[in-house]
């Protein structure tokens, strides 16, 4: 087996475990931390393509630092709306959530 | 492309600074975001003809403004502009309300941006353009509990779409080397079978990111809580207008990637599995509606079961009904952006509660009439527009050899006609419960008039629209 499968395995079993977590978790905080691994699964994946294909490295680095731009941005926006809605309610639990139903 | 980029971007970066300054600008940023939307309106054909359609031209081929791009776009600025006219008065009194429409110009952007995107780092960029204003925008009512928690569940499905899209992409560039989409394709076309898992799995991930943006059948949970949550503006804007960038994005993938890739030499019928999401999507969204209590919940789901009648318009692609599968499409995107958003902003007038409707013919005898206008196109009655779009896309399922989903998407026409009735039985037959005659917002009317005339018009000559419509599909097929 070649290095770079090694890598390929080991970042799909990031995004296993990532949406394993969402899957499986109620609290708003560990959902974002499941989608973020997933995220830096996928920068993991796009750093060990660059380094075991031929093609430029330059791009994948450019590629890589977008995706860790937006997902801090993302990941900022996201935390004032649960800090927000904890305020409300001093709970961040999804299935506590109940005043919708449908 | 630039200078349609800095009309709308240039604003929404200044708007902001308004807030600076103490006195109230309730009137000047929705005007400069109204002068911003239309001027952007006006730009679009022009950037059409000076690049010929299809060419895909910009720096390093990030970004292609083809037919299809114009039509998503057109569409996404009609909607922005009927929630900006019709928000003046709700959020007047917000002291931050230019920070409102500073986000709706960032969000019709990156709207923009995804429908014309053709590479897929860009795709991404402004995947989360679209997405991280809207969230903002879902949560600006503050000290609001449904608000907060329909903000949370957005955020999250949201978040998990952008992450999967994120992996399906990676997983691409690694395959092909690049992000661009023709490159990607070809790279796509020729793998080899030790690549086929991971072009699998990447293109598995792409489809199910860009479905939680849809809200397709499994993935549709966060739309009636963030609808119901929110303002109606703001409802109408994720309901009617960003669901259609997920589509703009995934007619890139699913007609121009996997087409032009040759994907039907994978012993896998993606076409079969589109058209069983599609049926499945259009019974659940249509059985939900019939239950709900209130009326945003229930546009929320009907909205569901419309984006699964336009997923007909990509399963068909790569068969017989692939002309009129697109043409049916692109023009149930144009017609469901406008009658759903109508309906959307109709119940800043209405309220939310079924009781507001009863007698709602005596008391607020506009409002009623274009909700009710809105209502019945939605469910594709003949003489309006919904009906065409609705024909094209059955023709095309029939003719894709697929009748089962002509069957049904027409029962589900009939169940969505008899819960749309229900709505309008209650506005003109049933005696008010509420005595109190609730007070017409003008510029709601003036958004109802817009989209009732566009309704009855391209209902009655849907001709032009039509010819335009399937002379730019054309290009792609």
């Amino acid at each position: 087996m070649n290095e770079l499968a090694i890598f390929i395995i080991f970042s799909t079993l990031f995004l296993a475990i990532g949406v394993y977590g969402l899957l499986s978790k109620r609290n708003a905080i560990r959902i974002l931390f499941a989608i973020e691994i997933i995220i830096n699964a996928a920068n993991l994946n796009i750093g060990a393509f660059a380094r075991y294909m031929p093609y430029s490295l330059g791009s994948a680095q450019a590629i890589a630092i977008f995706v860790i731009g937006v997902a801090a941005a993302e990941a900022a926006i996201g935390l004032a709306i649960i800090i927000e809605a904890f305020r409300l309610r001093s709970k961040v639990e999804l299935d506590e959530m109940k005043e919708m139903k449908g | 492309m630039i200078i349609l980029i800095a009309t709308l971007a240039i604003p929404a970066i200044l708007l902001p600074l308004l807030t600076l300054r103490n006195r109230s600008s309730s009137k000047i940023a929705p005007s400069v975001t109204i002068a911003s939307l239309l001027l952007s309106l006006y730009e679009l054909p022009f950037i059409l003809t000076s690049n010929g359609a299809g060419i895909w031209y910009y720096p390093r081929n990030l970004i292609s403004f083809d037919g299809i791009a114009l039509i998503f776009s057109v569409t996404i600025i009609i909607v922005s502009l009927m929630v900006t006219i019709s928000s003046f008065s709700t959020v007047a009194s917000s002291s931050n309300n230019s920070l409102y429409y500073s986000l709706i110009l960032f969000t019709t952007l990156g709207m923009i941006l995804v429908s014309s995107a053709s590479d897929l780092l860009m795709l991404l960029i402004s995947w989360e353009l679209m997405t991280v204003p809207s969230f903002v925008l879902a949560a600006f009512r503050r000290n609001d509990v449904k608000a907060s928690e329909g903000a949370i569940k957005y955020f999250l499905a949201a978040a998990l779409s952008a992450a999967l899209i994120l992996f399906g992409i990676s997983l691409a560039y690694g395959i092909s080397g690049s992000t661009t989409f023709s490159v990607v394709a070809n790279a796509f076309a020729n793998a080899s079978t030790n690549t086929y898992p991971i072009v699998i799995l990447s293109s598995a991930l792409l489809a199910s990111g860009f479905a939680v943006k849809m809200a397709l059948a499994p993935f549709h949970f966060w739309l009636p809580d963030t609808v119901e949550g929110s303002y109606p503006q703001i409802a109408a804007l994720l309901g009617a207008g960003s669901k259609k960038a997920g589509f703009a994005a995934a007619i890139r993938i699913f007609v121009v990637l996997l087409l032009v890739a040759k994907f039907t030499s994978f012993v896998l019928n993606w076409q079969i599995a589109l058209a069983i999401v599609s049926a499945i999507t259009i019974t659940w969204g249509n059985v939900a509606a019939l239950t709900q209590k209130s009326i945003s919940r229930m546009l929320a789901y009907s909205s569901i079961a419309q984006a699964g009648y336009m997923m007909i318009g990509l399963a068909v692609q790569g068969t017989a009904g692939a002309v009129f599968g697109l043409i049916g499409l692109l023009l149930h995107v144009l017609f469901h952006g406008i009658m759903k958003g109508s309906a959307f902003i109709a119940t800043v007038n209405i309220g939310d509660n079924m009781d507001d409707l009863a007698g709602l013919y005596r008391r607020a005898p506009a409002t009623a009439l274009g909700f009710t206008i809105s209502l019945f196109a939605l469910a594709g009655l003949p003489p309006l527009n919904g009906f065409w779009s609705k024909l094209y896309l059955f023709l095309a399922a029939v003719q894709a050899s697929m009748p089962w989903l002509a069957a049904v998407a027409l029962a589900n026409s009939a169940l969505a006609l008899g819960y749309y009735s229900y709505l309008a039985k209650r506005m003109y037959f049933d005696e008010p419960v509420k005595k109190d005659d609730p007070k017409e917002k003008r510029e709601v009317l003036a958004v109802l008039l817009f989209s009732s005339a566009f309704i009855i018009i391209t209902g009655f000559y849907p001709g032009p629209l039509i010819g335009l419509i399937s002379s730019l599909a054309s290009h792609l097929i």
